[in-house]
């Protein structure tokens, strides 16, 4: 009886380890991913020309109040053909094989045009009311004695320096280069058309001051001539006509791809000069710790469009949500290189996406060419 | 019965490691099937010359100072250069081995005997006929344990049988009894038997010789073995003197059991695979593990991403990243050095525990004395498990906390697809320009070389000489912190080598 008792006792722990361990295994082979051959589920094709310069992309779908999911991976296949890898999970699956898919750059645009109406209105008024502030703050601190006794000139030095540095920057002359070869040449026209007269009427009415400002100049110093030249730009820039013409024209000139991938690149480089001059750290350190400056401070609109519009275009559903989209497009901001996603769309969120600005990107048609 | 000696012992002196002489010049011989009595008084030195003539004198790497011839079957050792040990002793306190059963406290004698004689199977087998062979040690009996031992000693089949005070505290009945069983058992195998006693009365009718420790001349002096005589001799140097059990039900069993002779090395693999039970598989110790490694996964994912100090949106920002880099850490650093930390804390303590008992209980010193190479079947046992174990466990505890890692990225993040979990989870421990290989053979390698290093740790404490149940929990703790020390280093040392 008591052996009877050991050998159960035995074949019962015997048992439950042997179940324990299975668990283990079954646990790890449900969660660790195994060495296997990836088969794509669908080869798509390009509809444009374009140069891809990643090879690998992630792709979203949109659920209820387009809320991004991703839903895997598209792989470039060739020039013209991306795979798509969808995740396993049906509904990535099934999602994936129903919709029409867009290779889009990953920018900004993207994700704003997810935000809802409502939303996207309070943040264009919450901006507008920032830049507004700032703007008189900057103004506000431009204009006092102090500033341009002790700031300005240094720090228009190192501006200066560091624009002629940047637009030598090859980057910079590739990024522009293009922008300016994508603008349409009946654009740039009319803008010169436009401008030209009265271009000419500032330069005559410039000449007189200028001659004037060179002849006091042979006596005094050159920066006094440039401040001449400086006063000028602003008169043309501050006539309301000039600023009409340039507001008409300006969007068919930036509107376009090139135009938008030169910004932050151009941005890029000024920001890399500026550090690399050893006088603009402490010059700014000096700036932010000045306490003259400290009633022109930008205050309420400015710190709430901080706090809003990241929270307005990560789109959180609750205190812990991730926005995977969102997360994707800030990386590739931040680490200045182009990335790509691939947006899988039902008909009703593509006509709602574009009424909201959704760049077109590529669409991809399903199967080899 | 005939005097003519079979073993003679000449000219024998011995010194105590403390430098007391026990006996100079002294004279012992032995006949053939005798029983001869050696009574002293106590702390005389009785169990040193048991031990001498079993071999174990000194094994503990005591200075003991010996000189002196032994003359056995045509051979001469020299006390002062050899070790002899033609006797296998039945121990004061038995030394039984109690993890295994009473079959295999016999089997691991007979198979480990220079001479293996299955005749003495039976007659072994008369002496247990009511003990079962699976029982255990400790379901048996003060009687049936003494039987049992000498069943033991006999299948050792040595010429000479040595018994250290075997009716210590047994009552007149059981000890006349065993007196017989003693005297019977000399005249079956025709071999002499050397008993060492205190209580002589009960043993003294059967006896064919005695031999006293005089520790006044320090010298063996011979006696008639008749009461009055021992007495008045015992009385002469100052010493009081004063004074068993056993039946037939499981006589088939022990004929079986003990009816052929196996290869010695499968006692090697006999501890193996008790000690894997032991050290490895039990479910107690499958579900410690599996619930540290549960935790582990918990905890890194719930709180890496509960007190980030980011702030929601910057959460889901990281979010890729932020798995990326817990993934990484739990594989490469928590859950191996988490592992090897609760694997050694619970095994340093049960090797410690478990060798220091059998050092406390004589156990290895009868295994020697049995020619069991015991320590080495141990030794490697417990190094094999602890090894094997570990990469087992790690591979296993691994799977557990990634799982118990999903479980919990899920209620943090409900609604996420699992791949988008499992390619960022898993991203930098399958890093391409790294290998996963690579990074798998620096995690082997810090939990072999922790648990080979504590395992070491734990069976030397554990073998160091022990004198009492304070000394083995002493070194139980001593054991644990040490080895713990020991892994909590090496984990630290390979980690930095590996990045």
């Amino acid at each position: 009886m008591q052996d009877m008792q050991i050998r159960l006792q035995r074949l019962m722990s015997g048992v439950i380890s042997l179940l324990l361990l299975f668990g283990s295994l079954t646990a790890g082979l449900a969660v660790i991913p195994l060495p296997r051959l990836e088969i794509p589920l669908a080869t798509y094709t390009l509809t444009q020309e374009v140069v891809i310069h990643r090879i690998e992309a992630p792709i979203f779908i949109l659920g209820d109040g387009l809320f991004p999911q991703q839903c895997g991976k598209a792989r470039r296949a060739g020039f013209h053909q991306v795979q798509i890898f969808p995740y396993a999970n049906a509904e990535c699956h099934q999602s994936v094989i129903g919709r029409r898919a867009r290779l889009l750059d990953a920018d900004l645009r993207v994700p704003w045009a997810l935000v809802p109406p409502d939303d996207r209105r309070e943040l264009q008024d919450l901006s507008t009311r920032a830049m507004e502030r700032v703007r008189t703050s900057v103004i506000q601190g431009v204009r006092s004695p102090f500033f341009n006794e002790e700031y300005a000139p240094v720090l228009a030095e190192i501006l200066h320096g560091a624009i002629r540095i940047a637009w030598r920057a090859p980057a910079v002359r590739e990024a522009t280069s293009q922008a300016f070869g994508a603008v349409q040449q009946e654009s740039l026209n009319t803008l010169a058309e436009n401008l030209s007269p009265l271009l000419s009427a500032k330069a005559e009415q410039g000449l007189w001051r200028g001659l004037a400002g060179y002849t006091l100049n042979l006596f005094s110093r050159e920066h006094h001539q440039n401040s001449q030249l400086a006063e000028l730009a602003q008169d043309v820039l501050r006539d309301p006509q000039v600023q009409a013409r340039l507001v008409e024209a300006l969007p068919a000139i930036l509107g376009t791809e090139e135009a938008v991938r030169a910004v932050p690149v151009i941005a890029a480089e000024l920001g890399r000069s500026l550090l690399e001059d050893p006088r603009f750290v402490p010059l700014m350190a000096r700036v932010v710790s000045d306490p003259r400056f400290l009633p022109l401070e930008p205050t309420m609109p400015g710190e709430r469009l901080l706090t809003v519009v990241p929270q307005r275009l990560m789109r959180l559903r609750q205190r812990r949500d991730h926005n995977p989209l969102v997360a994707h497009v800030l990386r590739n901001l931040i680490s200045g290189e182009r990335g790509y996603l691939v947006l899988f769309l039902t008909p009703e969120q593509e006509s709602l996406l574009m009424a909201n600005d959704l760049p077109n990107g590529v669409i991809l048609v399903r199967g080899k060419p | 019965m005939s005097r003519k000696p079979v073993l003679v012992v000449e000219d024998l002196s011995m010194i105590t490691p403390s430098g007391k002489v026990l006996v100079e010049h002294a004279h012992l011989s032995i006949g053939r099937a005798e029983v001869v009595l050696l009574v002293g008084p106590s702390g005389s030195g009785k169990s040193s010359i048991v031990h001498l003539l079993s071999g174990l004198l000194g094994d503990d790497g005591a200075p003991w100072m010996v000189c002196g011839t032994m003359h056995h079957q045509g051979r001469d050792y020299d006390l002062s250069l050899e070790r002899c040990n033609v006797g296998a002793l039945v121990f004061q306190g038995y030394a039984l081995f109690d993890d295994l059963t009473v079959l295999e406290n016999l089997r691991i004698a007979l198979d480990h005997a220079d001479h293996p004689d299955l005749a003495l199977a039976g007659l072994t087998a008369s002496l247990l006929q009511d003990i079962d062979p699976r029982q255990t040690v400790a379901s048996s009996s003060g009687g049936q344990r003494q039987r049992i031992a000498i069943a033991r000693t006999l299948l050792a089949n040595r010429p000479l049988l040595l018994f250290d005070e075997p009716n210590s505290g047994l009552d007149p009945f059981a000890a006349q009894r065993l007196a017989s069983l003693i005297r019977d058992l000399c005249r079956r195998m025709d071999r002499p038997a050397l008993i060492v006693a205190h209580h002589v009365d009960d043993l003294l009718p059967l006896a064919d010789a005695v031999y006293l420790l005089d520790t006044h001349r320090r010298t063996l002096r011979s006696l008639p073995p008749d009461r009055q005589a021992v007495e008045a001799a015992l009385l002469a140097l100052g010493s009081p003197e004063a004074g068993a059990s056993g039946v037939t039900r499981f006589g088939v069993p022990w004929r079986q059991g003990l009816s052929d002779s196996r290869p010695p090395f499968q006692w090697f693999f006999r501890y193996l695979h008790e000690y894997f039970w032991i050290l490895l598989a039990s479910p107690l110790m499958l579900i410690y593990i599996f619930s540290g490694a549960a935790i582990v996964g918990f905890v890194t994912m719930w709180f890496g991403f509960n007190y980030d100090l980011l702030g929601d949106v910057v959460r889901s920002f990281v979010h890729d990243e932020s798995l990326m880099g817990l993934g990484f850490i739990e594989a490469n650093v928590i859950m191996p050095l988490i592992l090897s930390v609760m694997l050694v804390a619970r095994n340093n303590a049960i090797i410690t525990a478990d060798l220091g008992n059998r050092v406390l209980s004589a156990q290895f010193r009868a295994m020697r004395n049995l020619r069991i190479p015991g320590r080495r079947y141990l030794t490697w046992a417990i190094l094999i498990n602890m090894i094997a174990g570990s990469l087992i466990l790690v591979t296993a505890s691994m799977a557990i906390a990634a799982w118990s890692s999903y479980l919990t990225w899920q209620i943090l993040f409900p609604g996420q697809p699992f791949e988008l979990w499992q390619e960022n989870f898993f991203g930098a421990f399958y890093r391409p320009n790294q290998g996963w290989v690579r990074t798998l053979g620096w995690i082997s390698l810090k939990v072999l070389t922790s648990s080979a290093a504590a395992a070491g740790v734990a069976i030397r404490i554990g073998l160091s000489a022990k004198d009492s149940v304070i000394a083995v929990n002493y070194a139980i703790a001593r054991s644990i912190v040490v080895g713990v020390t020991l892994t909590l280093m090496i984990h630290a040392f390979i980690t930095v080598l590996q990045f």
